[in-house]
């Protein structure tokens, strides 16, 4: 491990010393923009090829299998495919907005890895120091406060594709997914007010140091696993993934805000869709499992050569069991219907991450042992069940009775057969 | 208030933006918009000399005069355009531009919770509405502004008030206020130099715009004004819930 | 044609227990499913351009003019394909055959020209079920190019070189009422298969109150 560090920063520091003394400053920003931008482009496309693939497991076919061995060149031939293909621009549209909407998705999904960290942020970290810092923009006090604002920025994406494309289909799939999204958002950043009151922070590398320090006990997710569920399934929502995709399902709702959209402006669409899957995947692993930190592998205290090597492992290991899940479930479970995906988020999980809020409230107010956190959140769960089979009425008996027809009795003696 | 040269020196940007606006408003005979568009930068580059001479630092000037003269702009803009979608756009442009001035100011928090709250919701409702109501084409309202003279007139009015009681307070052209003055309402803590809007990042403690700061002030100082606010929004949900039609009543 | 409502079923939805009123167990139970075909996939993809798909013995691909057992067209040209077709992709024109060449002697007409336009054809068999002698059949040849349109128009010629192309292939035998017509339909060296529309008595379809409409 140790030669694979010193061969490194022998590298880094011939390259830094050629470079002219006012640009010292901005080279290591620089380094991890680049290696966050394209490690996180590359890792899309190849996402979509896992994703191909799995799907194919999951449906006991085969999967893209013909470009490259095992099929892997099939994300360069997609990329073509897209780069190369018809770029349509519709008469009648906005051409301005239209051009502008999928930069703006992608945009504000990139821009939100600025505060994710992706392996061990050094501590006391000051410009210049020549360390790595694992991190985009380190020191952001207000990391997760950060990530919600750009999210909420990403609703301009959908407004402005539906809107600019004149037409009348996609202007009702822009207003659905952007419903969707800004519902969304409140159980999203509610279910983080716990883990901020539980940690006494909002920056994102802080939360994490905070459960290394504890060791595996300390992984948010003892004491916040309902907050855990209720921030996976609205980052899904957020990401428009499925079984929120709405925009996604041609047969029943033409599509959504990008079906005017061909060719790379599509391909950015969903190029921010998946760099929203990663978001999320980073997310989760850093803010309920630990990040970076597993049990006397990469501990806080590590102090072996290269365990900054490890360290990345572990946490892009986490990260891409949490995306694995992601693509299965979309296999998993059906596709929303729009009021379900509303009272979904309404009535189900908006509650919950209040109570959840109320019980750290609780805990932290009466000093109490924050193990209480995990029998009250799965109280909570199991209590929101019991609610659930008393109070839901199934959909069918809510909708209009059948017409009766004279002369066959009502619809109970109907099935004749 | 005293009468001194320096107020005078503030009248004639306004004068001039008020020209700027008048012009640009939306007429039902469009006007030269190139002619609006400079007397606003005219208007603009007068304000620049009169009250906000450069801080000194290049990054934190470049940054300041970029983000100041895009929230005008944008904002002049939204007032000026006949397409009520775009004014919503550059509505959401202007919140962004003055985030930008929180951050460089040391307020993350509240540059994050603006965005969240006004481009991230509000003006997302607003293009809903406006995308719902109007699919039919820009309305007569759009086309020709009601009352411009007297609108822009009165609403520089507003902005003279406010620039002159700034400058009373010693607040933005760039001289400190020894001691405070009479009539003054803000308390200034003493971290913090009289020239709050041209304020070098590293001058403010890291403290002042942190989240215990915030929280621990809005709880203890503003309470009631908290307290007053969450009750007026839970009054108007209330309202929501109230009018809006059952589901045993009506269709939803 | 509306729907009887004799064949109109009103379920209810079942009320959730407990536990499907959580969803996150059922959620786990979905990935249990899913991540047991991935973990153990049996792949029923075919390789295309290597491997040949099998194909159900009433797959219905490019028509075929039958020849009789003398190796002439066995089409008597009576327009019953013609005028079956939903799609009027079928032209034929009719000579009457030569009375006095011994060659015709069993014949009325025979098609001077028979074409069918495959792009218009919508594979729907009908000509084979009207068909009287068994002529016009549908191949399994569904790999059908071409690079113009004329190409496309497949006149007598073509169509019977598709027929003896595909007669000893195995999958596509010909299908004959033999015995329920007249001599035409009858062969004695090739291997046949009974009509490809037969209605089976366990079709559901056939028996719905109302059309369109499939009850248990």
């Amino acid at each position: 491990m140790q030669f694979i560090n010193d061969f490194l920063s022998g590298q880094w520091n011939w390259i830094v010393g050629m470079l002219p003394e006012a640009a010292k400053p901005y080279a290591m920003p620089g380094l991890v923009i680049f290696i966050v931008l394209n490690v996180t482009l590359g890792a899309c496309s190849y996402l979509i090829l896992l994703e191909r693939k799995l799907s194919a497991w999951m449906q006991d076919r085969l999967g893209p299998n013909r470009v490259g061995p095992m099929g892997l060149l099939q994300p360069v031939a997609d990329m073509l495919k897209l780069l190369l293909k018809e770029d349509v621009i519709p008469g009648h549209v906005n051409k301005f907005l239209f051009v502008l909407a999928p930069g703006i998705s992608v945009f504000t999904t990139f821009l939100a890895f600025a505060v994710v960290p992706f392996g061990p942020v050094p501590k006391g970290l000051t410009a210049g120091d020549g360390q790595f810092p694992f991190i985009i923009a380190p020191g952001i006090d207000l990391g997760v406060v950060f990530i919600f604002a750009i999210g909420s920025l990403a609703v301009y994406g959908i407004i402005l594709g539906g809107w600019a494309s004149n037409n009348k289909y996609s202007a009702l799939g822009c207003l659905r997914a952007s419903a969707q999204v800004v519902s969304y958002e409140i159980p999203l950043g509610m279910s983080v007010v716990g883990l901020a009151l539980l940690c006494g922070t909002m920056s994102i590398e802080k939360i994490l140091l905070f459960q290394a320090e504890r060791g595996i006990y300390g992984w948010n997710i003892w004491y916040q696993p309902l907050a855990c569920v209720i921030f996976f399934i609205a980052a899904m929502a957020e990401a428009q993934r499925l079984p929120f995709d709405l925009a996604e399902c041609e047969q029943e709702l033409i599509g959504g805000w990008h079906t005017e959209y061909s060719a790379m402006k599509w391909g950015l669409f969903f190029l921010a869709e998946y760099t929203h899957v990663i978001t999320i995947s980073f997310l989760t692993s850093i803010l309920f499992f630990g990040g970076w930190h597993l049990p006397f592998i990469a501990e806080t205290t590590s102090n072996y050569s290269g365990v900054w090597m490890v360290k990345v492992g572990v946490l892009l290991a986490k990260v891409s069991v949490f995306i694995v899940v992601i693509q299965m479930l979309r296999w998993t479970i059906p596709r929303f219907r729009f009021d379900q995906l509303m009272s979904l988020a309404w009535l189900c999980l908006i509650p919950l991450a209040m109570v959840n809020i109320v019980m750290v409230m609780v805990v932290k107010q009466f000093e109490l042992n924050e193990w209480w956190l995990l029998p009250g959140s799965a109280a909570i769960f199991l209590a929101a069940g019991l609610m659930g089979t008393q109070s839901t009425k199934p959909f069918a008996r809510r909708v209009a009775a059948p017409i009766e027809t004279p002369g066959h009795g009502g619809h109970g003696h109907a099935h004749a057969h | 208030m005293n009468w001194s040269p320096e107020n005078g020196m503030l009248l004639l940007p306004l004068a001039l933006g008020w020209l700027a606006v008048w012009w640009l408003l939306p007429r039902e005979k469009p006007r030269g918009r190139i002619l609006g568009g400079l007397i606003g930068v005219a208007a603009l580059l007068v304000l620049q000399a009169t009250v906000l001479p450069p801080a000194g630092d290049l990054v934190h000037d470049v940054m300041f005069y970029a983000f100041a003269a895009a929230a005008i702009l944008c904002g002049g803009l939204m007032i000026t355009d006949k397409n009520p979608v775009y004014a919503a756009l550059w509505f959401a442009l202007t919140t962004l531009a003055v985030c930008g001035l929180f951050l460089l100011n040391s307020a993350p928090f509240l540059a994050a919770a603006t965005i969240i709250v006004y481009a991230g919701a509000i003006v997302v409702t607003f293009l809903f509405v406006i995308m719902l109501a109007q699919q039919g084409g820009i309305g007569g309202y759009d086309r020709e502004a009601f009352q411009p003279g007297m609108a822009s007139l009165l609403s520089f009015a507003l902005l003279a008030t406010l620039l002159f009681s700034l400058q009373e307070w010693g607040g933005i052209d760039g001289k400190a206020a020894d001691e405070a003055r009479h009539g003054q309402f803000v308390s200034v803590p003493t971290t913090v130099q009289a020239n709050l809007l041209s304020q070098a990042p590293e001058s403010n403690p890291r403290e002042i715009g942190s989240l215990r700061v915030l929280g621990r002030s809005l709880f203890t100082d503003y309470l009631y004004a908290v307290e007053l606010a969450g009750t007026v929004l839970l009054v108007a949900t209330i309202g929501a819930i109230a009018i809006a039609p059952r589901r045993s009543q009506g269709h939803l | 044609m509306a729907i009887n409502a004799k064949d109109v079923e009103w379920v209810e939805e079942t009320p959730m227990n407990f536990w499907e009123a959580t969803y996150l167990p059922a959620v786990f139970d979905g990935l249990l499913t899913t991540g047991a075909h991935v973990a153990n996939n049996r792949t029923v993809t075919e390789q295309y351009p290597e491997q040949q798909p099998k194909l159900p013995t009433h797959y219905r691909g490019v028509h075929r003019l039958n020849r009789d057992d003398k190796g002439r067209v066995k089409c008597v040209a009576c327009m019953m394909c013609a005028t079956a077709c939903p799609a009027h992709c079928i032209e034929i024109v009719a000579q009457d055959a030569p009375k006095d060449d011994p060659h015709w002697a069993d014949r009325d007409k025979f098609p001077k020209s028979f074409v069918i336009d495959e792009l218009k054809c919508i594979y729907c068999g009908m000509c084979e079920e009207a068909c009287p002698v068994d002529s016009i059949e549908l191949t399994h040849i569904y790999d059908l190019v071409g690079l113009t349109r004329q190409e496309m128009m497949f006149d007598k010629e073509k169509l019977l070189s598709v027929f003896d192309q595909t007669k000893d292939s195995g999958i596509d035998p010909i299908r004959t009422h033999k015995g329920k017509l007249g001599h035409a339909s009858d062969f004695t060296d090739l291997h046949t298969l009974g009509p490809a529309t037969t209605v089976r008595a366990d079709d559901r379809s056939a028996k719905a109150v109302s059309s369109g409409v499939i009850s248990n």
